[in-house]
């Protein structure tokens, strides 16, 4: 099989996943919501919702055609890679494009009808925090072995030649060294520490997330929303393990080869790498599958009732009901409202320091690399 | 699963509305004494509001005998008194006489607030012994 085949081959599956993720997403969206607006639970099910949802599905079936011509073309003239990332780009652009008209479309909807946004109920009943455990053991293993190859690479640092590797074969480039500098060497080590401890940190947040349910179902959505806080908290906790063990692999082989105790970097790190992959598909295909957004295909019987808190008040979200902003409330997460998963409350300190806590590794790494500090 | 639901815009306070319902599930047995209550801070999360709301809403119930707050074991529905206390019969039956002299001025006549005043103490499940449910 030539390299290009391999490509063509990864573009393809690429283009299905993220055109099935968008074909499923509207329809495990809690009852109520459309494209990320909240329209009312009557609303939703009629003709204008529908209508919206069928030009959503034909859309995104020519917007996958669409990039996969495209990119086939540019493979066949030459240039595999550039074609897998052109046909890429195309489809999350003009899929970002359309969600923003299907939203406009939706906030339309919306103010025709008038839900009530200025009320929420809450279980008022002893939290049993369910899946918070396993958050917790993954935050402190995270942070131990974070703390632990940190330590491995500064004692190693004494003993380590002027040039080190910095595997550029991972990304598909030539192999290459770098001088030695403590920002070279303590790059992997931290990022593993921030990014590791980071996942599970969230993930046990996840785990206490608040709670949008409807007022007066009898408890039923907030069960639903239990079971999706938890089977969302494992993944991000499995997640945050996953990082944990390829970043302390990464790390401690790398002083091993620098220093000719091992001869090049081990495969095992690839497939650790593939196997992170699928367990994030996997997972996102349990929740998509059996629980909906929040828990919504979970809560049939009691979608009557109206949504209630932040999720049903347009007024608190923004860039396309996309972000959470709302001062008043002391939630640091919020269920998202298109898509499966959470989203932070901007109106809130604590979210906006874990946030900025998550950035700032991401931003020191393109400072760095800008910078030739770390290659 | 018992719900407690605020309205956001009400003229009623939030803290009021939390602590009055409260009070509805706990004279109503839907709460029994003893009964775990959830955290300040996951109640204020759920209903999307700032953990005093909530912390004053508790103060007030701990203050009418309603809760009892400890800070290791939390927040429980608090057992209700045996006898009740000279000053406390006095005020609340001043409360009382206040409220029904406000329903008799805005107009409601006699037998009606007989009614709702029977019905209301047979919605807490109190019989004629004075017995709880």
């Amino acid at each position: 099989m030539t390299e290009a085949t391999v490509v063509n081959l990864f573009f393809t599956f690429r283009v299905a996943l993220v055109g099935g993720i968008l074909f499923v997403y509207p329809r495990i969206a809690r009852k109520g919501l459309v494209f990320g607006t909240y329209v009312g639970e009557a609303q939703a099910e009629g003709d204008e919702a529908r209508h919206l949802l069928r030009s959503w599905n034909r859309a995104t079936g020519m917007l996958m055609l669409f990039s996969l011509l495209v990119g086939w073309c540019i493979s066949l003239a030459g240039w595999p890679v550039t074609g897998n990332l052109t046909g890429t780009a195309i489809l999350l652009s003009l899929a970002l494009l359309l969600y923003v008209w299907m939203y406009q479309k939706a906030r339309a909807l919306a103010s025709t009808d008038g839900p009530p946004v200025r009320q929420a109920s809450a279980p008022f009943a002893v939290d049993e925090t369910r899946g918070e455990g396993f958050a917790k053991v993954a935050l402190g293993l995270c942070v131990l072995a974070g703390l632990a190859v940190v330590c491995h690479a500064t004692v190693q640092y004494g003993t380590l030649p002027d040039q080190i590797p910095t595997f550029a074969h991972l990304f598909g480039l030539d192999e290459t060294l770098a001088d030695k500098s403590i920002v070279q060497v303590l790059f992997v080590p931290s990022l593993n520490l921030v990014l590791s401890s980071g996942f599970a940190l969230i993930a046990l947040l996840v785990s206490r997330a608040k709670r949008s349910v409807r007022g007066g179902d009898g408890g039923r959505s907030p069960e639903a929303q239990d079971a999706f806080r938890v089977v969302m908290s494992q993944t991000l906790g499995g997640m945050a393990l996953f990082i944990c063990l390829i970043l302390s692999t990464l790390s401690i082989q790398t002083m091993r080869v620098a220093s000719s105790r091992a001869a090049s970097l081990n495969g095992v790190l690839v497939w650790m790498c593939v196997a992170m992959i699928l367990f994030a598909l996997a997972c996102l295909v349990r929740m998509m599958k059996g629980y909906g957004q929040g828990g919504a295909l979970l809560e049939s019987g009691s979608v009557e009732a109206p949504l209630t808190g932040g999720l049903a008040d347009n007024s608190h979200w923004f860039l396309w009901g996309t972000l959470y902003f709302d001062r008043e409330d002391s939630s640091i997460l919020m269920e998202s409202r298109f898509g499966i998963g959470y989203t932070f409350n901007f109106g809130n300190r604590t979210a906006l320091l874990i946030t900025a806590l998550f950035l700032l590794p991401l931003v020191l790494l393109a400072f760095l690399v800008l910078t030739g500090a770390v290659s | 699963m018992l719900t407690l639901t605020i309205q956001r815009d009400d003229d009623e306070p939030v803290y009021e509305q939390v602590a009055r319902q409260v009070r509805q599930f706990v004279a109503s047995g839907s709460l029994a004494p003893g009964t775990a209550l959830p955290s300040v801070r996951q109640l204020a999360r759920d209903l999307g509001v700032g953990l005093n709301t909530i912390a004053r809403a508790y103060r007030v119930l701990e203050t009418e005998g309603f809760l009892v707050i400890r800070d290791r074991a939390g927040v429980t529905v608090a057992a209700p008194s045996r006898k009740i206390e000279k000053s406390t019969r006095s005020d609340l039956l001043d409360q009382l006489r206040t409220i029904v002299a406000k329903l008799r001025q805005a107009g409601m006549p006699a037998d009606e607030l007989l009614r709702v005043f029977r019905n209301e103490v047979n919605a807490l499940g109190v019989d004629s012994r004075g017995g709880g449910k």
